[in-house]
């Protein structure tokens, strides 16, 4: 056979020559290739992204745990320890664990004249992540706040705008109960929901000052995406019973929620891959349609070529180049589409692609578009190839 | 090789063609030698299978029955592949117009056989150079092929056809798209070729102008060649 550099010489040679009539497949199919490699470049981001969405409408992906004996007062008191905690963040799939009283305190505050009143929440520094809460104004407390049971709290947005109207809560000061405590964050949007009228301190706080009332007996577990609530859900008890006494334990899932959301996406991954696969066949169909084309119209060549010397294996060579050139340029393009939807989709979806993912990706699909131009080119370039000499110098 | 010894040598050769209407024999049992430096002509009305002997003759199609040899080589007796390496290495094919790739330039028209031949990319412009040169076309090197005109075509498929310097030129119809001038023109290249490199050459023509500048000249009777008389 001929030399490889002179078979993809002529083949790019040719390819270009004939570019107007293939610019339609060439879109095809690298629009095709960026799409698939957009949704799997982006498809664990966009999971993610979605889930955080999906939090907003009813928390498909949190998983809430705690003990019956909360509401039994004859039952021991049960709360989730420190270790506990800490294994249970371990467990593949956790993205965030968050502990909190279950048991809500309502206070009157008087304040400025008028009497208010807030259920009074204790929650560590994880609970802003795990229950999706952000500072509207402030911040929130953290780990050295809850270790060290300062007396600083977060008001949720309504509490804050009836105790303080439009005047800037932040850097004064609460007083609870006995104490006085200092305003350093209000939460609020649209995730914050009943909590606008919660007033959040330390749990240590809560805790030392609560007489045994109040504990860490209320357990939000925040999973990765709604593929990992089942089996994250299932592993808690397990987990929980490596470090303290499982008896008393529920954990809630939002089940019904969660079905519905995992066969909502399945339905629109089941779209998105049917209409990537659509087009890449089209792509394919277009590039075998045009090979057929190309071996009509240049059977004299063929016949030409075949008289000067050439093997059946240098005719079939060149065709199948042609449709391999076709199918990788497609995919060159289609991975420089895909780079900057990536990018861009990427800044807007506040996130940072790896850039390793893509370059897998975009490997994988540059051989699946090699892949393509080989099942698309071989027929055509068979047919080529055994042409008879003397009937193709005769074609018209 | 002794140049009276024949170059080429055909002996009782037939070719049948079957179709549904039965099946007909268009050569009947051909003789021919051919020696180098000669060229000869064969004529005869269209259908007459001439052409069909080209083709035998140029390894494109296979004959029915009898014994083709080059050099004392048995054509037959070689693969589809053994073939297709012969014709590169030792025949040279001009055909009527319409025989260039139109999209091409001229030295990518004379590149493709010195690519079929394996002969290295840095070789070939010097190659195509020398044999654009033979038919004084060296200029026209980088010009694309389908803005030459009928007569620059013609020569540029002869120095394609001689690029690789064949022992034997087949000829089907060369000069059958010329006109007169032109014509005469080819005819005297070919004949400067043959002499000069002792080249074999046959050429299949309806034009008795044409056989007239050959060394011999038969005409396809019946399946037969026969040769005709050289005029004075």
């Amino acid at each position: 056979m001929i030399a490889l550099h002179d078979i993809l010489h002529i083949s790019v040679r040719q390819v270009f020559r004939q570019r107007r009539r293939s610019l339609g497949v060439v879109f095809a199919v690298a629009l095709g290739t960026a799409s698939l490699i957009t949704m799997l470049t982006l498809g664990d981001q966009l999971k993610k992204d979605m889930n955080r969405d999906l939090d907003l409408l009813g928390g498909a992906t949190i998983i809430f745990g705690g003990f019956t004996t909360a509401t039994d007062t004859t039952a021991p008191r049960k709360f989730f320890m420190p270790e506990t905690m800490d294994a249970i963040r371990a467990i593949p799939g956790v993205e965030s664990a968050s502990v909190a009283t279950e048991h809500v305190d309502w206070l009157s505050l008087l304040w400025r004249g008028k009497t208010i009143a807030t259920p009074i929440l204790g929650v560590d520094e994880h609970y802003w992540h795990s229950s999706s809460l952000t500072a509207i104004k402030g911040t929130l407390f953290g780990a050295r706040e809850v270790k060290r049971g300062t007396r600083v709290c977060v008001l949720g947005e309504e509490i804050a705008r009836s105790l303080f109207g439009d005047e800037n809560p932040i850097g004064q000061y609460l007083p609870i109960r006995t104490e006085v405590y200092k305003i350093i964050g209000v939460v609020g949007g649209l995730q914050v929901g009943d909590r606008k009228k919660f007033t959040m301190l330390p749990l240590s706080s809560v805790v030392s000052r609560s007489d045994g009332l109040m504990r860490a007996d209320r357990l939000i577990v925040r999973c990765r995406t709604w593929d990992d609530v089942t089996p994250v859900a299932a592993m808690i008890p397990g987990v929980l019973a490596r470090h303290q006494d499982p008896s008393f334990l529920k954990i809630d899932v939002a089940q019904q929620q969660l079905e519905r959301v995992v066969s909502m996406v399945w339905w629109i991954q089941l779209f998105v891959t049917v209409s990537i696969a659509a087009t890449l066949t089209v792509g394919g169909f277009g590039i075998w349609n045009g090979m057929m084309s190309s071996v009509t119209a240049r059977t004299r060549e063929i016949g030409l070529k075949k008289a000067m010397g050439a093997e059946r294996n240098d005719i079939l060579a060149q065709f199948l180049c042609e449709a391999l050139t076709l199918s990788l340029s497609a995919a060159a393009v289609g991975i420089i589409l895909a780079f900057c939807i990536v990018q861009t989709a990427g800044s807007y979806l506040e996130a940072s692609p790896s850039l390793a993912l893509f370059a897998l990706n975009a490997g994988m699909s540059f051989l699946f578009s090699a892949l393509l131009g080989v099942i698309t080119g071989f027929y055509p370039a068979q047919r080529a190839a055994r042409m008879d000499a003397v009937a193709a110098l005769r074609y018209e | 090789m002794n140049k009276r010894h024949p170059i080429v040598r055909v002996e009782a050769l037939t070719k049948t063609y079957t179709t549904a209407a039965g099946s007909f024999d268009v050569l009947r049992g051909v003789n021919l030698e051919l020696r180098a430096g000669e060229m000869v002509a064969i004529m005869g009305p269209s259908g007459c299978g001439k052409s069909s002997l080209m083709h035998i003759l140029g390894l494109l199609a296979p004959a029915s029955t009898g014994r083709y040899t080059i050099m004392e080589r048995d054509m037959f007796g070689l693969s589809e592949d053994q073939q297709a390496a012969f014709r590169r290495e030792y025949l040279g094919f001009i055909l009527q117009s319409c025989n260039l790739f139109e999209h091409s330039s001229v030295s990518e028209n004379l590149e493709y056989p010195l690519i079929y031949s394996r002969v290295p990319a840095a070789k070939r412009r010097g190659i195509i150079e020398e044999a654009l040169g033979r038919v004084g076309l060296t200029h026209r090197i980088d010009y694309p092929a389908n803005r030459l005109s009928g007569g620059e075509q013609q020569r540029v498929a002869i120095a394609r056809a001689l690029v690789n310097h064949p022992k034997v030129l087949l000829g089907d119809e060369p000069t059958g798209q010329l006109d007169k001038s032109t014509s005469e023109m080819v005819m005297a290249y070919f004949k400067h070729i043959v002499q000069e490199h002792d080249t074999t050459m046959l050429i299949v023509t309806h034009d008795p102008q044409v056989a007239r500048k050959c060394t011999r000249a038969y005409t396809m009777q019946d399946g037969l060649l026969v040769q005709l008389a050289k005029e004075s």
